[in-house]
């Protein structure tokens, strides 16, 4: 951690928060930068990972596919490539050869990029400190640059697509003579401007809300886990004991995986309800108390509240993939279709 | 939140992981999963027309077989007919055969018993003549005597 002396929660929020930057125009890692040409190195870093991931998941299945009888993982890709070419075919009625690959890549690679949020907050950045690195985000989609990206290609990609489907003609009719219609010429030209001032507004609200939507989400249950993760500060090693407790954080994160997996699969009220129960209550009062090593306490309440959020946070993670994917797909298909 | 450069590097990003899912990931896996539907579509067709086929075969086989045991009864009627006509033909030729037989035997049997006959009335004319001649004690001269002895014998 940067901060030196106790850390306070406040620090420890801001810390997870800070992007790993690094400026293009003295190529030095800086902070805190609010310079244009600046990079987030950790958003890049990861997102191009989460890329490779999918290109490495799907391209050999692809360059092997057969028509004959498939083998598992094959039929795993096959399922999903289905699954979004059924999305692709509700909401999207031309042909095009860029709309489905374009689904399945937007789909794939957001849900992989969301999945980092289950990484435990302080992993990769802990890890990343050991090398030297300072700050080190592992979420992309909690960085509005790249969200904003991705919806912005897409914006520019209707943009594009609109005129390539309907011509200059058509394109420039609906953004002049709609939503307010008028009989006569004079008032077609007096209503132009407003006309054409309500279609930016309207075309610029969809890949903003496009882009935020997945940022809001995802950078809120980050903040939330940041937030479980600080509210057990308190029970962290003062840096004198640390080094002594390398034993007990194994031994702590044991009980606590036990613990969770009581609550989960235990049989009958006293494994799943009593023992459990009382472990945690041994755990805190040993915490709260100083009996026990303190970085034990830390770990234990981090597992088990990051465990009780990551579990609802899979419905936010897999929702969020899906809605970027159905809405990148819908705004395609308003931009192609005649309305 | 600031908007930085991190934008421009992740459009490109972006671009590119497009580009190459459109070249090289979604066309070959979509082809093959097209060429098995395609592939199940006709092996189902195929099924579908051996079935039919099979069909059309056991009905042809039906009617083969119903035209074959209509023939046969056909066949087995006429020979009944005519094993029929082999017995009535038979009976009959037996019938003639006995009748000409028995008519053969009949005419034998009248030949001999007309030579009998003769014989026993030429015996009973000798007879007659040798009775006549101890009776009378002398020889009967049968030239002499022959219109009456002739007469005799056709008396008997």
């Amino acid at each position: 951690m940067a901060a030196e002396g106790p850390i306070t929660s406040g620090a420890y929020i801001l810390h997870h928060l800070t992007y790993l930057q690094l400026d293009l125009k003295t190529w030095k890692i800086v902070e805190n930068s609010q310079n244009f040409w600046v990079v987030n190195i950790d958003s890049v870093f990861f997102s191009v990972l989460l890329g490779l991931l999918f290109v490495f998941l799907f391209w050999p299945v692809a360059r092997r596919a057969s028509p004959g009888v498939p083998r598992r993982w094959q039929s795993f890709v096959e399922v999903c490539t289905e699954f979004v070419d059924g999305q692709v075919k509700d909401a999207f009625h031309q042909k095009s050869k860029f709309v489905a690959p374009m689904a399945l890549l937007v789909f794939f690679w957001v849900l992989f990029m969301n999945l980092m949020d289950l990484l435990p907050v302080d992993a990769l950045p802990t890890a990343a400190e050991a090398v030297g690195i300072g700050h080190l985000r592992i979420l992309p989609p909690a960085d509005p640059n790249i969200t904003l990206s991705m919806s912005l290609t897409v914006f520019l990609l209707c943009f594009w697509y609109s005129f390539y489907c309907k011509g200059l003609k058509l394109v420039a009719k609906e953004a002049f003579l709609h939503p307010f219609e008028a009989g006569n010429p004079i008032a077609k030209i007096v209503l132009m401007p407003l006309n054409f001032v309500l279609k930016v507004v309207e075309e610029l609200s969809k890949p903003l809300s496009l882009g935020l939507r997945l940022f809001g989400n995802m950078y809120a249950g980050e903040v939330i886990f940041i937030l479980l993760a600080a509210l057990t500060l308190r029970y962290s090693a003062p840096a004198h004991i640390a080094p002594t407790t390398g034993a007990a954080f194994f031994i702590f994160a044991a009980l606590a995986v036990f613990t969770v997996g009581l609550f989960a699969y235990g049989k009958g009220k006293w494994l799943r309800g009593w023992l459990p129960l009382a472990l945690l209550a041994v755990i805190a009062a040993g915490s709260l108390f100083g009996f026990l090593p303190a970085i034990g306490g830390q770990t234990y309440y981090q597992i088990l509240f990051a465990t009780g959020w990551g579990i609802f946070h899979w419905l936010i993670i897999a929702l969020q993939a899906y809605i970027f994917m159905v809405l990148t797909v819908a705004y395609l298909s308003m931009a192609a279709e005649h309305h | 939140m600031s908007i930085n450069a991190t934008l421009i590097a992740q459009i490109l990003v972006f671009l590119i992981l497009v580009w190459f899912t459109m070249k090289f990931i979604w066309p070959p896996i979509l082809k093959a999963m097209e060429e098995r539907a395609k592939r199940i579509a006709d092996g189902l067709e195929a099924a579908d027309r051996a079935r039919k086929e099979l069909a059309d075969a056991n009905t042809r086989a039906d009617d083969e077989v119903k035209k074959a045991r209509a023939e046969a009864a056909v066949i087995i009627e006429r020979a009944n007919q005519q094993a029929g006509q082999i017995v009535d033909k038979a009976r009959t030729d037996a019938l003639a055969e006995a009748a000409r037989q028995k008519a053969t035997a009949q005419a034998d049997i009248e030949n001999m018993a007309h030579r009998a006959r003769a014989e026993l009335r030429g015996q009973v004319a000798t007879l007659a003549v040798q009775g006549a001649e101890k009776i009378l004690g002398r020889e009967v001269d049968a030239n002499t005597h022959k219109a009456l002895l002739d007469e005799l014998v056709a008396g008997i």
